[in-house]
Parts: structure tokens; C-alpha cells; sequence
């Protein structure tokens, strides 16, 4: 039985009959909106902090296995008093779309799609804006 | 009883030296030869796995554990490794181009700890520290200490006392209290503990014969399947009086997934999260332990506490039993405290003489042994003891002074994320079922599970108790 995005992608065939398949060219429908509920509730946590938002979706970005929770931690508590924020509710946000571009998520495995969009995820990640305010956020007073 | 090992800790009168809150994050540092590079030196030029070869020179340029409690956590992990090291780890890999440590065993049966540079393919900066650490957990795991068929053991009790349906459910509570330890959710990601992992390793392990998942009516026979798990897991468990040539080549099946695998990661996380605040129940039901969820966890942290003794690995069961009274705490009456300095109250029963505060009242109870007031109610087959537990809490380290888990700055006690008042498991009353019985109906508490979920009985509290629960925020 075919899985979910099997069929949107041809291969090139070399000779020796051996069959490269191309990169997928868009994400799943199930798997773009988990990733934009994912991003948004990112932004939403990490709102007061920009730039320290941008460096853990660099670590996000560059994350090959969970290997990759020790820096996304240590990042998050160099930035972030204990006292005063969820700081596990930060980690988490940054562990969903690091196991997401890693494939391990278990997200994959309840929607039964094979996690090989790698770079279409990271090129979502690496793109996405931290700016523009969220509806009904209200950025902080200088 | 005394123990040579508390000795350790008082000074040349024989007393248990004064904690002050300017003292001694020094003895927190790592020494200039530490127990980490030690084990480095060990490895160093003896690399068969792997192209790459540790070189002393390589060494020289590696980071220490960081100065700070998680660090000394790490260093302690691997001083146990460096001192008890008999089946743990026969080969050691550093390869840049894998992208993760892993322990392992390999098909001869022997284990294996394959590390990656902390940078990617900067072999000088080392491997990271606290993954190092992680894996030897399941290095110490796999040599004597049988940590993680005590775990299966845990996770039958869970089974037992929350009844899940089917598999899905199992790993929702699972994963909660994987999270719980581990907020980024590494852990949860990566351990499901499911009938797809289960059934293929069962029926490896059980070499040809096809195992089916034994079901009582619709749902699974938690009781069947988990006692034929724990069979294959210690049957196949490595012994300590043997060495890498004594673990029985058995198809690859030198117990390397289930002995390794999942359950020895429950320890392995903690370890490495005993320091940071856990996640909170904020979120309602969802998040939340339950009362046996809870008790999976305080049992495996008990579990820690024996295999990492307070007089020998001060810090990391400093933490381990701090946790563990965060969790008394949070569940008010379903622990008997190891910390607390309030006698709980034992229930009668009329199946048992004896008492356990677990069963409050409607289930069989485990049996009281011996007389000393240190005594732990555990079953006489178990090889594990509590008794450390109390002795931990007792033996003060001379540098235990409060420091925040994340900044290891020293704090206030409002500060502390161990103050009680810390809502690491703040009480979901609807999810404490008061009374509950981890049994059957009808069911009578098997020696097995009585070794479970046990709790000893409270003791006198003497001043250095006192004193420890005052400093930990405990009192």
C-alpha cells in the first residue's frame, strides 16, 4: 500500500536501471498545517524575544537528532529566567518542529506519512517571520 | 546500620559538617583529572570502532563537565562507570560522520559506545558531556545494577493500576510522564513504547516462536505480557560476574533492545534532567500525572537513588531524592515521605499484617522487614534496597547549599524550584482516585508486585533530616 506523498514524486532512472528519486516539491496537507500550528505556536511563546527566537530556530534548522535537545535547552535557559516563564512550555515548542524536521516526530507516524521533507521543512523554518506581530499580541512598550 | 561510605561525609569530629550558603561550589568542580577525561584515558589510542581514533592530544583539548550541578551530575555518572566497569562498554567509537552517540551491542554481544563530536566534525571540541553521561547511565544500567528491569517491573505496576485498553492509550500515559521529564520531548518522540516495538522484539527474543500480544477479552493482558517481558529481559540480562565473552550470542539478542532500549532511557532522561525544573501540570488533565503515573516515576527515582548512593555520588542523589520529594508533595497521602518529616499513617488491612501506604487501606500490603528504624517494607527477593534512600536524605554533602538547578547561582528559598510550593505536580484532584488499588479485583498482590510501588515505613527524623528537608525546602 502506497503512503501519503509516495505518488507526487518521479525519479530519474540511470542506467544501471537504479531509480533516484527526486526531492518531494510540497509538504502533505496534514503535515503544512501541523508545521504552521507548530511555527505559530512558536512565535506565540517566544513573542518577547525575537532575537533570541531567531537563534533557536537556527539550532531548529540545523538539528540532524535529538541529540539536538542539549543546545535547544541550553539556549533556552541562557535566555530565560525559570522564575518567570514556562520554560518547559518554551522547550517543548522548540522540540515539536525540531523532531518534525528530524522526522522522529511522532506526528508522522499517526498520519502515516514517511518523513522525508527534510529541506522542505527547513526552507519553511528558515523563512518564517518572527516579525509581524500576531493578531491580538500586543508588542511590549519600549 | 552503618556504612563506611557515610563517614565520607563528616569531618575529623565526627560531625556532619555545617552547610553554608558561601561554601563550596568549589567541591562541585570537576578536578583538573576528572573522572570524565579519566574515561576518556582509558579509551584514548585503543579505538578499533570507527576511523577516527581518540588521541591523547585530543583529550587534552576537550571540555570538562561545566562547573555547575548538572555537570558534577555528569561526572559522577561516569565515576560510577570508571569504578565499576565490568560489562559496560568493551569498544568506544568517535565518529564525526554519525550523527548521534548511541550505546549499543553489537552482534558478539559486545557493547558499545559510539560518541559524535559535539560539533559536527570538530573532533577537538569532544563529545558533548551530558550525552556522554546519558549513555553511560545505560553503560552502569547494563553491568550490575539492574536498573531497567526494575522499570519494566514499574511499568507493569502502571499497567496494572491504570487498566489502559489497548497500546495508544498506554503510550499517552507513557508519553506524559516522558514529557514530564523531558520537556523538548526527545524522549517521548523517540520511545513509544508500542505493540509495534514490543511484538518484533518479543518474538526475536523468543527466537522462532511467533509471540502474539496475549489479550484478556478486547484488551491486552497487561499482566501476561509484561511478566513475559520482564522474563525475557532478566533471563537475557547480562550477569555481572561475566564478561564480554560471557553474554550468550543469541541472535543478536543479547537483550539489547529490550534491556537497553526504552526502559533503560526512563533513568537515562532523568539523569539528565535531575537539575531543570520539569514540566508543569499547567495544561489541566492532559498533562497531568495521575496518582499511579506519579508513582511510576517517585518508584523509579527510587530505583536511582539505590543504584547511585548518596555517600558515593553525593550530588546526583541529592537531586534524585529532592525530586522524589517534590513528589511527595504534589500527591499529598500516596507516599510514604523519604524526606518528609511528617509520620504518615499507615492503614490496616485485612489481607496483610503489614503496611504500605500505597494501598491506603484496600489492597494487600507489603511486608515489614527487619527492626531497625532505617527498615524498608520490601519484598526479601528483591536484590534492591531502600535503605539508601534513607541514608541519602540523611548524609548531607557539604556543598549543599541551594542553588538554582539552571543557573546554579545560589538562590533564595522562595526561588528554589524544589520549594514545595512549586507546582511541579500541582494535585489534579480529579485524577487522584483515593484508596486506589494497584490490583485486580480479587486479585492478590504477587511477590513481584509488591516489590513495585513499596514504600517504607517513616522513620524518627533526626536534626541533620531536619535539616536537609529545611534546606531543600522540604520542611
Amino acid at each position: 500500500m502506497k503512503r501519503k506523498g509516495e505518488e507526487e514524486h518521479s525519479g530519474m532512472k540511470l542506467r544501471s536501471g537504479k531509480i533516484i528519486r527526486s526531492s518531494p516539491r510540497e509538504l502533505p496537507k496534514e503535515l503544512n498545517d501541523e508545521l504552521e500550528t507548530e511555527l505559530q505556536n512558536f512565535k506565540k511563546l517566544f513573542f518577547n524575544n525575537k532575537k533570541h527566537a531567531k537563534e533557536v530556530l537556527k539550532i531548529i534548522t540545523k538539528a540532524s537528532s535529538i541529540n539536538s535537545r542539549v543546545d535547544i535547552r541550553e539556549k533556552i535557559e541562557e535566555a530565560y529566567n525559570e522564575d518567570e516563564s514556562d520554560i518547559s512550555s518554551l522547550q517543548g515548542a522548540a522540540g515539536d518542529l525540531a523532531w518534525l524536521i528530524i522526522g522522529n516526530s511522532s506526528f508522522y507516524k499517526e498520519h502515516n506519512i514517511i518523513p522525508k521533507y527534510h529541506d522542505l521543512i527547513q526552507a519553511r523554518i528558515q523563512n518564517f517571520d518572527l516579525e509581524t506581530p500576531i493578531l491580538g499580541e500586543v508588542e511590549d512598550l519600549p | 546500620m552503618k556504612r563506611k561510605t557515610t563517614k565520607k561525609q563528616r569531618n575529623n569530629t565526627g560531625k556532619i559538617p555545617k552547610t553554608s550558603s558561601v561554601t563550596p561550589l568549589i567541591t562541585a568542580v570537576p578536578s583538573v583529572e576528572s573522572d570524565y577525561r579519566q574515561f576518556l584515558n582509558k579509551f584514548s589510542n585503543k579505538i578499533i570502532n570507527g576511523k577516527k581514533k581518540i588521541t591523547s592530544q585530543a583529550i587534552k583539548s576537550w571540555q570538562e563537565p561545566p562547573i555547575t550541578s548538572a555537570g558534577q551530575i555528569q561526572n559522577e555518572i561516569v565515576s560510577k562507570f570508571n569504578k565499576n566497569n565490568k560489562l559496560g562498554v568493551s569498544k568506544i567509537g568517535f565518529n564525526p560522520k554519525n550523527s548521534e552517540s548511541f550505546y549499543w551491542v553489537n552482534e558478539d554481544g559486545n557493547p558499545i559506545l559510539d560518541l559524535v563530536p559535539k560539533v559536527k566534525k570538530q573532533l577537538t571540541k569532544g563529545p558533548d558531556t551530558s550525552i556522554v553521561a546519558h549513555e553511560l547511565v545505560h553503560a552502569n544500567d547494563h553491568q550490575i545494577d539492574h536498573l531497567n528491569p526494575l522499570v519494566w517491573k514499574n511499568l507493569q505496576a502502571l499497567t496494572l493500576a491504570t487498566k489502559p485498553s489497548n497500546f495508544k492509550t498506554l503510550n499517552q500515559s507513557i508519553s506524559k510522564i516522558q514529557n514530564k521529564i523531558d520537556p523538548t520531548k526527545a524522549f517521548s518522540s523517540n520511545y513509544p513504547i508500542d505493540e509495534s516495538y514490543i511484538k518484533p522484539d518479543m518474538k526475536a527474543a523468543k527466537s522462532l516462536v511467533p509471540y502474539k500480544i496475549p489479550l484478556q477479552g478486547k484488551a491486552p493482558d497487561w499482566l501476561k505480557l509484561f511478566n513475559d517481558i520482564n522474563q525475557v529481559v532478566t533471563s537475557h540480562a547480562p550477569k555481572a560476574s561475566k564478561q564480554y565473552s560471557g553474554i550468550p550470542k543469541t541472535g543478536g539478542v543479547p537483550n539489547h533492545w529490550f534491556y537497553l532500549n526504552r526502559a533503560s532511557e526512563f533513568p537515562a532522561f532523568i539523569s539528565e534532567n535531575l537539575t531543570r525544573r520539569w514540566k508543569t501540570n499547567e495544561g489541566g488533565k492532559a498533562i497531568a500525572l495521575s496518582t499511579p503515573e506519579a508513582q511510576f516515576l517517585h518508584s523509579t527515582l527510587g530505583n536511582m537513588s539505590t543504584a547511585y548512593p548518596a555517600a558515593d555520588y553525593p550530588t546526583m542523589n541529592r537531586y534524585i531524592m529532592t525530586r522524589r520529594g517534590s513528589i511527595e508533595q504534589a500527591y499529598p497521602g500516596q507516599f510514604q515521605s523519604s524526606v518528609s518529616s511528617v509520620p504518615s499513617k499507615s492503614s490496616s488491612s485485612s489481607s496483610s499484617s503489614s503496611s504500605s501506604s500505597r494501598n491506603k487501606g484496600k489492597g494487600p500490603k507489603a511486608p515489614r522487614m527487619g527492626g531497625s528504624p532505617l527498615s524498608v517494607a520490601i519484598a526479601p527477593s528483591s536484590s534492591f534496597s531502600l535503605l539508601s534512600h534513607q541514608i541519602a536524605s540523611r548524609a548531607l554533602p557539604s556543598y549543599a547549599v541551594r542553588r538554582s538547578p539552571i543557573t546554579d547561582k545560589i538562590s533564595s528559598p522562595i526561588s528554589s524550584p524544589y520549594n514545595p510550593s512549586t507546582p511541579y505536580f500541582q494535585k489534579p484532584s480529579s485524577l487522584i482516585p483515593f484508596g486506589y488499588d494497584f490490583n485486580l479485583p480479587g486479585q492478590v498482590e504477587s511477590q513481584d508486585q509488591h516489590d513495585l510501588f513499596t514504600e517504607f515505613e517513616s522513620n524518627p527524623i533526626s536534626p541533620e533530616q531536619l535539616k536537609f528537608n529545611k534546606e531543600m525546602g522540604l520542611d
